[in-house]
């Protein structure tokens, strides 16, 4: 699937058919911050059952919605690892700690993305990102992308309010 | 000349990774110093000397608009350059800090490079 934007036909909905432009903005933020990539898509059933840490952040403007990440417990040491270029515990709460603030930044940092992304220039504004359980992203109805990185999955889902 | 380098974000995960990306960004730090609201990186400015501020803009307790316009209204305080850091890239937004008096602004995603060019721009060194 390519990750080249696509044309800037008029949509009555923006996040109708955009998953490259899903993995291109998680492709940027994982390359430049994670020092990390995308592999390729995977089934989303695939990568919903391997979901450890989630975050979702609500972007609000001329559109608003909310974009929620999931990653398997692999994705989320590894890329960890890579963002804080040093050694994460998995098992103690320290590790975990770190493991769940990362998860909120990348988040964060998709979010922005996606936002900027799909919608141009606002204004928006992006709310502080919230820890939320990896089972919400099984059901949601919005645009999905579900990838496997070199280390575990990742789950981006888009939501519009 | 070795920096003093102020590290305002309320996200220990994002200071840790500045802190990462600074070193690897070849410029010649001294000390980076944490504050991870706007009103605890005030108490760093009055007691220590700092070169240069990295400030995140959404925080609580005082987040980086507030730090912004209280840091230009001390005398002291309003000559330390200060660079924003933030997902939000809307030339607005820049515009917005920038007029509050941020001397530079660096949207996440960022690269070493990145940073490094955009701090040196901020602090007006050339050909460093």
């Amino acid at each position: 699937m390519p990750d080249q934007p696509q044309s800037d036909q008029p949509r009555s909905d923006p996040l109708t058919n955009r998953t490259p432009d899903l993995a291109a903005a998680a492709r940027r933020v994982l390359e430049t911050m994670c020092f990390s990539t995308l592999v390729g898509p995977v089934e989303a059933a695939t990568a919903q059952s391997t979901l450890a840490l989630a975050a979702a952040v609500h972007y609000s403007g001329p559109s608003s919605g909310t974009v929620m990440i999931g990653l398997s417990g692999a994705a989320a040491h590894a890329l960890t690892e890579n963002f804080l270029g040093g050694y994460v515990d998995e098992d103690d709460a320290e590790g975990l700690r770190q493991q769940r603030e990362f998860t909120a930044e990348l988040a964060n940092m998709i979010c922005g993305a996606v936002v900027g992304t799909f919608f141009g220039p606002g204004p928006y504004t992006l709310a502080a990102p919230e820890e939320v359980e990896p089972e919400r992203l099984a059901d949601l109805d919005g645009l999905r992308g579900d990838f496997a990185l070199d280390e575990g999955m990742l789950s981006v889902v888009a939501v519009a309010a | 000349m070795e920096l003093n380098i102020l590290i305002v974000d309320d996200s220990p995960v994002m200071r840790a990774f500045i802190k990462r990306v600074l070193a690897m960004s070849g410029l010649a730090v001294a000390q980076t110093l944490e504050a991870s609201d706007g009103r605890q990186a005030i108490d760093v400015l009055k007691a220590q000397h700092v070169d240069l501020v990295l400030s995140d803009i959404n925080m609580p307790v005082m987040n980086g608009e507030e730090f912004l316009r209280e840091m230009m209204a001390n005398e002291t305080l309003r000559g330390t350059p200060v660079v924003v850091i933030s997902t939000d890239a809307r030339l607005d937004r820049v515009m917005q800090m920038i007029s509050l008096g941020a001397r530079g602004y660096v949207a996440k995603p960022f690269s070493p490079e990145g940073l490094r060019a955009e701090l040196e721009r901020a602090m007006g060194v050339v050909n460093a």
